[in-house]
């Protein structure tokens, strides 16, 4: 063999081994990378049975056979962590092997293969620097723009929340304003002491979005049902709000509250529900998670979520995920924060209360990652009574508390299940599965039925609320399919199930078979109000402010008449004696006899 | 010209020399990476015995001196491989050594580049001194370049010699990207500069995408940025040193000044135009012609324009500066645990107390280790507050300096680029030739020194 060709033949073989090893390397990089990602997305030391076995010790500590399976256990994630580690100690050393290999033949091979300078071909005309200069010239000025605007972008979100002790040039006072977090007062009947709420008070109060139970159902028919806002007929009082939010009022004390907020701030309002004077407004304060700017949906605003009260406190939660607790004069009790929910349009599961507990709903993005969770917080000091972890995804749904096959429920709706707790562990009771997507609409329950009616795309379901477990097989009454709501959520009374679809369908069925009575469209009425029960009259507002009245029954339903806030509306109301509450897009309006 | 036959078996020969020490220096590499140890929490329910932490024994007194003596006599080396000796061979076989020794042995420290933030804290603040060990790691090299050119980045900095070993198939880089990128080394010199200066970090360590190599243990993001680097180093040369590095933008400065420089031919350029695209790093200057009338009035204008902007690209970049003060004071440590005590601090006044469950949940936003250290170690909260409120206007100001830095850099080349030199032949450029040696084969002068070939 002459030199040449045993030249040629050292390259050819230097170039092919440099590509399996490449190659080699490549595949051992990809399963090394794969094991690295597998291991850090699971902890040992954090599995449900470590976590029960852990439990039940602290019952019984002196069971010998807990400690021994907490041994056990122990030793088994300590081999399993060596063997892993094993694992990449041999990957780590393939991929090393596999590196050099490629590295000493592909320098081999471009040694080999270097071809002796020739002259090269006739040089361009003109000068070589001249050719390029221009173009750095200008590449230079650029990339100087861009280090000036990606720095001004660094530095903006620090300059834009307001309270960050980052942009404080005197730290101390920053934190002043960080932990003060006291309420701006207004009027003087802020300052009046606060009204010890009597049972029956208590039992008066709109406590929640769409009042006790979530139902929707005044528990008085004695509310007007012809208004007319612009000629202010039957408008007791009318307030602006300062401002804009998606939430509904809820009541206690003669006192209306609401939330409102912007991009940068989040209030609290507390109304006179006699006179509508405005009793004092708060600044929610800003939490350190809360702090991020957000991305929201326009339909579903900085406040789309309505307070909660149990008499003595109103809590308020905000798309940001900050939720803070005011006694009724105003006081901040607490505040806390979770940071923004992963939610595409924004957070707008409304607050729920049982007793003393504060149901905080927190459903956020995909099943599988099961980030979603379930709080029940002491409304009066703020810690967390208990928290359950939940398998859905985003939902925009408040849960209901009800009392149904004998016990007190909590009950919730979300993609890809509708579940019940019990409200005062978190205990799950029972679940039904629902078909996938957006769930907006909440659960509404008469007696033992619960209404469950998820998107436009599912049927609604009457479930039977008295079951354990997965009752998805055994407990479903029966499933409605025509005109299912994507937005408003259903009404349900002891005879009938009322649909409000939000192009204006409103859908009667029958509660106890589940047999459609009839359907009425209101003719390009858009509505995103869920409807109400007054007496025998169902009202819906649409977007547009105008309401209509509705007489339903078996047969048919006959539209009695329009009503019309004269500006828009979106919300639910509340209902007191002779009084409804409603929020329109600029004010709060009190409507009633006068 | 008559090519003579040996020449390929030669550089048959020469490969694998190389490929050899490649392979010891990537075995070595290896061993590194098979000792990684990690740690596992304590068993519980065990009356396993619990070793005691052992505190590793501080390095030998003569380490420091004896790599003083291994850096100045690697420098010579250099020196002499890329000035007197012309030898690509030597300068290649060194730069492994140094890798070695410097690299994987000395495991990156202490290095010039580094030193960088040693010798400015050292000038700013009264707390802190740097040993004379890491003013002369700092000095020599530069001192070194000011007679020889980078000799240090030839072959004696171990992160160029990591990049010059995996530079399998380097292409050239238009040399319009190439001039804009060199000024981020600039800017990230003036950034460990400014951190250093303000005693937050050390951000030339932190960031070093190579001694996570060296030292086999880093996190998994810095691993996989050196992973990057040695990536992109395969078809781009020295990537770090070209476009990152603070310490060669110093060097680079200060080898335009060099009294002898690293040269493409042994005795004089014959404009043969053979080297014309040997130099992957973009460190080969052409001869200049003479341009037209309207194309020298054009560059006046030019350079009349960029001598009018540059004062404003100061002021911009001054002004950034100031605006993003926060954005840098982040980065200190009192300062974030300034925030965290301050959050705490509100969400305790909030709540008094959270279940455990609430607190889990806040993990990753505040971390209550640290505060709760913090409150261990008695130091008052208003302290801390006014330690924080001293470290942000630190920051105001370093913040306006080092934008008006970046836009002076900025400016400078500006100018730079509508100054037109005169050259007759195939130079070096001073500032961007790292003393590599690659041009010295293209060179059929050099071929004729070493007796490769006759020319009749």
């Amino acid at each position: 063999m002459s030199e040449s060709s045993s030249t040629v033949l050292a390259y050819r073989t230097a170039t092919r081994t440099a590509v399996v090893a490449a190659a080699f390397s490549a595949v051992v990089a990809a399963l090394l990378l794969y094991d690295y990602l597998d291991r850090t997305m699971k902890d040992p030391l954090q599995t449900t049975a470590r976590d029960t076995l852990k439990a039940a010790q602290k019952v019984q500590p002196d069971n010998p056979a807990i400690t021994e399976a907490l041994r056990k256990l122990d030793t088994d994630s300590r081999k399993e962590y060596l063997r892993e580690k094993w694992f990449a100690f041999s990957g780590a050393a393939l991929l090393c092997g596999g590196l050099i290999v490629f590295l000493v033949a592909a320098r081999w091979a471009v040694v080999l293969g270097r071809k002796p300078p020739l002259p090269q071909a006739a040089e361009p005309t003109g000068d070589w620097e001249a050719r390029w200069t221009p173009a750095a010239i200008w590449t230079v000025g650029g990339l100087f723009v861009m280090l000036c605007a990606a720095g001004v972008g660094l530095a903006v979100p620090a300059w834009k929340s307001p309270k960050a002790a980052a942009e404080q040039a005197k730290p101390a006072d920053a934190a002043q304003n960080v932990s003060m977090a006291k309420p701006a007062s207004g009027g003087g009947a802020a300052q009046a002491a606060v009204p010890q709420i009597s049972a029956e008070e208590l039992a008066r109060a709109w406590p929640c979005f769409r009042g006790r139970g979530g139902s929707g159902i005044s528990p008085y028919a004695n509310v007007p049902d012809d208004w007319d806002g612009p000629s202010r007929k039957n408008i007791v009082w009318k307030t602006p709000v300062p401002l804009g939010g998606n939430s509904s009022p809820v009541i206690v004390a003669g006192r209306v509250f609401l939330t409102g907020a912007d991009e940068k701030q989040r209030q609290v309002y507390c109304f006179d529900a006699a006179s509508g004077q405005k009793l004092w407004q708060a600044d929610v304060p800003t939490t350190p998670e809360g702090r991020q700017p957000l991305k929201l949906n326009d339909d579903t605003g900085y406040a789309a979520c309505t307070m909660a009260t149990d008499g003595r406190y109103v809590a308020a939660i905000f798309p940001n995920g900050d939720l803070a607790a005011y006694d009724l004069s105003g006081k901040l009790a607490w505040s806390k924060g979770f940071g923004a929910p992963d939610n595409p349009y924004g957070h707008a599961a409304s607050l729920a209360i049982y007793k003393d507990l504060l149901l905080v709903p927190f459903d956020q993005g995909a099943a599988k990652a099961a980030r979603s969770k379930l709080r029940a917080i002491d409304i009066a000091t703020g810690r967390v009574a208990w928290e359950q972890s939940r398998p859905v995804s985003s939902s925009w749904t408040t849960p209901i508390v009800i009392h149904a096959g004998k016990r007190d429920q909590v009950v919730t709706a979300a993609d890809p299940w509708v579940i019940a707790y019990d409200p005062a562990d978190g205990k799950e009771l029972w679940r039904v599965k629902t078909d996938h997507g957006d769930v907006a609409p909440s659960p509404v329950a008469v007696g033992d039925v619960v209404i469950s009616a998820v998107n436009d795309s599912a049927p609604v379901k009457a479930i039977r609320a008295d079951g354990s477990g997965d009752v998805t097989a055994t407990h479903v009454l029966w499933k409605g399919e025509d005109n299912t709501p994507d937005i408003c959520s259903p009404l349900a009374t002891e005879e009938f199930v009322f649909l409000l679809t939000s192009e204006g369908m409103v859908t009667c069925y029958d509660i106890h078979k589940g047999e459609k009575f009839w359907e009425e469209d209101l003719n390009d009425f858009k509505c995103k109000s869920s409807p109400s029960l007054v007496g025998k009259e169902l009202y819906i507002f649409g977007v547009s402010g105008k309401c209509w009245i509705l007489a339903p029954s078996h047969d048919g339903v006959k539209r009695v008449r329009q009503a019309d806030l004269g500006e828009g509306c979106v919300t639910c109301p509340a209902f007191q004696d002779g009084r409804m509450f409603v929020r329109g897009k600029t004010s709060l309006f009190c409507i009633g006899r006068k | 010209m008559r090519r003579k036959e040996n020449i390929k078996s030669s550089d048959t020969r020469r490969g694998l020399k190389r490929a050899a020490l490649v392979l010891v220096s990537l075995i070595l590499l290896g061993v590194r990476f098979a000792s990684a140890a990690d740690l596992y929490p304590t068993p519980e329910f065990s009356n396993h015995p619990i070793p005691q932490s052992q505190t590793p024994a501080v390095r030998a007194s003569w380490h420091e001196p004896l790599d003083l003596v291994f850096l100045a006599v690697a420098l010579a080396a250099a020196s002499y491989f890329a000035v007197r000796g012309r030898s690509r061979a030597g300068l290649f076989t060194l730069s492994i050594v140094s890798l070695a020794w410097l690299g994987f042995w000395r495991k990156g420290c202490v290095c010039p580049i580094g030193a960088i933030q040693n010798v400015t804290q050292s000038l700013l603040d009264s707390q802190y001194a740097a040993g004379w060990m890491v003013l002369l790691v700092f000095v020599l090299p530069l001192a070194v370049t000011l007679f020889f050119g980078r000799s240090f980045c030839a072959s004696v900095c171990p992160l160029g010699a990591v990049q010059e070993l995996v530079a399998v198939r380097p292409v050239q880089v238009p040399p319009w990207i190439d001039h804009a990128l060199g000024l981020l080394a600039f800017v990230y010199l003036g950034a460990a500069v400014l951190f250093a200066a303000t005693g937050s970090a050390w951000i030339i360590c932190r960031y070093d995408p190579f001694v996570g190599l060296f030292r086999m243990t880093s996190s998994a993001k810095m691993l996989a940025l050196s992973a990057a680097f040695l990536g992109v180093g395969l078809f781009i040369g020295r990537p770090y040193c070209r476009w990152l590095c603070p310490y060669g933008a110093l060097l680079g400065l200060l080898s335009r000044l060099s009294w002898r420089h690293l040269r493409i031919d042994p005795k004089g350029c014959v404009q043969c135009r053979l080297c014309e695209d040997a130099c992957p790093y973009g460190a080969i200057q052409r001869p200049t012609i003479a341009l037209p009338p309207k194309q020298r009035l054009a560059g006046r204008l030019r350079l009349a324009g960029v001598l009018a902007l540059a004062p404003l690209l100061v002021a911009a970049g001054a002004c950034a500066g100031y605006y993003m003060r926060n954005v840098f004071a982040s980065v200190d440590r009192n300062v974030q645990l300034a925030e965290e005590v301050r959050a705490d601090e509100s969400a305790a006044g909030r709540a008094k107390g959270d279940s455990p469950i609430f607190a889990e949940a806040k993990i990753g936003t505040v971390p209550r280790d640290e505060v709760e250290a913090f409150r261990g170690t008695g130091e008052s909260v208003e302290s801390l507050y006014a330690a924080e409120a001293r470290i942000r206007r630190k920051f105001a100001i370093g913040g306006t300096i080092f934008g008006g830095w970046v836009g002076l850099v900025f400016g400078v080349k500006l100018v730079r680029l509508s100054i037109r030199r005169r050259r007759k032949d195939y130079e070096p450029d001073r500032a961007a030739c790292v003393s590599c040696g690659r041009c010295f084969w293209y060179c059929p002068e050099e071929h004729q020194r070493q007796e490769l070939i006759q020319i009749e």
